[in-house]
């Protein structure tokens, strides 16, 4: 299945190869955001979070001129990504361990309730809704899930969702990358990418749904943790 | 026929059209007569859509301005670099 259609062209990666400053400028100005949101679904210390971005784009400057534009650039890109976040949330992990005591865990693997399925209990024996779902009734929800508002309920379910599941949602839905690319770049079979991509719309239709119908208000920007100073 | 349970357990596959002909056969037809299940697919297909809405907006000047200073670095510290 593809992704959608890449922004960086050919002749955009000629003028990488070729050191453009300019071009450079363009894609971090264009990815940093991005990567940034990606690397925290490996570690909740911005100080990892941005030396994992940092360590990424030094990757790409570095190894651009061997770039042979096999999958699309955006991809090449969080590949690397995803290579340094799993170093640097380990090396993290491990001191933390070292300072504090501690059992160690995976950055890469499945986290505790990373299978968990969130629509366990919604249905009756015979497979009927336990609580139907209800229309979202407001004039034009398409219009209102672009709101800042519900930006805002989206993030904070990206980051409550177990990290497997949000990778997948980030790279899938948010970035675009085909599903045989996100299988590549996180080591995954095509069955679980799809177990877990489901299981993370569920989690985000739900706080969704919450939000829609009052249940909830959209919540505060998050605040972000930092062990140390750079 | 399939029911509640097992369509909204297949509805992201149905979106994706990663189902065989007979899961999106019987997806489809539940959907016919189930208002419940269709409010829901039609719930995850706007999630989808508002998921995709949310790639991230070009970063800040200073931000870009220090990524290039560190590639600058970078760049002077590799002996093997082409630039």
């Amino acid at each position: 299945m593809s992704g959608r259609q890449e922004e960086f062209d050919a002749a955009f990666v000629a003028r990488l190869r070729a050191g453009d400053d300019r071009a450079f400028r363009e894609l971090v100005g264009a990815l940093h955001g991005a990567l940034t949101r990606f690397a925290r679904a490996y570690s909740r210390d911005e100080t990892v979070v941005e030396e994992a971005v940092q360590e990424t784009w030094i990757g790409v400057f570095r190894g651009i001129g061997a770039f042979e534009g096999r999958a699309p650039l955006r991809t090449w890109i969080f590949g690397i990504l995803v290579n340094q976040a799993r170093k640097l949330a380990v090396r993290a992990q491990r001191q933390a361990r070292n300072e504090r005591g501690g059992p160690e865990v995976s950055a890469s693997g499945a986290g505790p309730g990373d299978e968990a399925d969130p629509l366990e209990g919604c249905f009756e024996p015979d497979g009927h809704w336990k609580d139907f779902p209800v229309t979202w009734d407001r004039q034009d929800p398409e219009a209102v899930l672009l709101t800042a508002e519900a930006k805002a309920v989206i993030e904070r379910a990206l980051e409550e969702m177990p990290e497997s599941q949000r990778r997948v949602v980030l790279l899938r839905d948010v970035e675009g990358l085909s599903s045989d690319e996100v299988c590549n770049i996180l080591g995954v079979t095509g069955t679980h990418e799809r177990v877990l991509l489901h299981r993370g719309r569920v989690r985000v239709r739900s706080a969704l749904d919450s939000y829609l119908r009052g249940a909830v208000p959209a919540p505060p920007a998050p605040r972000r943790e930092r062990s140390r100073e750079r | 026929m399939m029911n509640c349970e097992q369509v909204a357990h297949r509805a992201s596959d149905y979106l994706e059209r990663r189902l065989g002909w007979s899961g999106r056969l019987g997806v489809w037809l539940h959907l016919l007569v189930c208002s419940a299940c269709k409010t829901y697919v039609g719930q995850l297909r706007l999630t989808r859509d508002a998921l995709r809405a949310m790639r991230g907006s070009p970063a800040p000047e200073p931000q870009v301005d220090a990524v290039m200073a560190a590639m600058r670095r970078a760049r002077d510290e590799s002996p093997d670099s082409e630039s």
